[in-house]
């Protein structure tokens, strides 16, 4: 049986400031990205994302943090990198009026970053760039 | 025991498993037949590698695979030893309680090139494993 998300996972208000450190475990290769919303979609009728975040913290505390949420060897982020960015730069409309919504899904940390249709070329090119270059994770596996 | 080539396999995001280490996949991410407990090979786009079993068939061939806790092989892992005889001892020690995990690996390193990944720069790219593997 598939757990469905409850309205509140989501729906709910986004908890984050402008300034949270948001990170996605390794390089965010677009072919995963593209196949990650479209089973998002499938599952929840939303494309979205799985983020990680935890107001304050560093990118790499906030990597660690996850880690020891997780059942021993069952890390979501035991990526060799990880790569980050802040709530602000994804909340920034785009050229187009494209808003991407950071919404908070579960399990603590873990937000959906939200694309309101299914993301265009331009929406993938935009989020590449809202994230900074790989960096080492110190939570890799 | 399955190898890598004969066993299913299912492109997943790591990133996007749930708390309890499950991934829902399409019939797009899957390639071969998925039985219900059937053990499944996991991979994501940057070469990362897991083991997974079927824990439910879904309509429209979509399914939920459960990944095996320990079963991760981070691509790029360069693992301890001296010699090639020592890493695949460690490797056998490190993933033989997993049915299958080791020949998947040596699968792995000689799977067609279309498997392998495409974005990871040069610098992670495994310099140990890859040739340990393919030369046992």
């Amino acid at each position: 049986m598939i757990i469905m998300p409850t309205a509140d996972e989501t729906n709910s208000e986004d908890e984050l400031p402008d300034d949270a450190i948001v990170i996605r475990g390794g390089l965010m290769s677009r072919k995963d990205l593209i196949a990650s919303v479209r089973k998002c979609f499938a599952l929840k009728g939303v494309y979205g994302l799985t983020v990680w975040s935890f107001a304050g913290l560093t990118a790499q505390d906030i990597a660690l943090q996850v880690k020891n949420l997780h059942v021993e060897g069952l890390n979501p982020l035991g990526h060799g990198q990880l790569r980050q960015s802040t709530a602000r730069t994804i909340r920034e409309p785009g050229s187009g009026g494209r808003t991407l919504v950071l919404k908070k899904t579960g399990r603590e940390g873990h937000y959906t970053l939200t694309f309101q249709s299914e993301p265009t070329d331009a929406d993938w090119d935009r989020l590449e760039n809202m994230f900074g270059l790989a960096e080492p994770n110190p939570a890799a596996d | 025991m399955a190898g890598f080539t004969n066993r299913p396999r299912a492109h997943v995001d790591f990133n996007e498993m749930d708390e309890r280490g499950w991934f829902f996949v399409l019939p797009d991410d899957v390639a071969g037949e998925l039985s219900l407990h059937g053990e499944v090979s996991l991979y994501d786009a940057e070469g990362n590698l897991a083991v997974g079993t079927v824990v439910e068939l879904l309509d429209e061939h979509q399914a939920m695979i459960a990944m095996l806790a320990g079963s991760w092989l981070r691509y790029g892992t360069q693992l301890p030893g001296s010699t090639i005889e020592d890493q695949v001892s460690r490797l056998r020690g490190l993933y033989g309680q997993v049915p299958g995990i080791l020949s998947s690996l040596y699968q792995w390193s000689v799977a067609p090139a279309g498997f392998g990944p495409q974005t990871a720069p040069p610098v992670f790219r495994p310099q140990a494993v890859q040739p340990m593997l393919a030369g046992s």
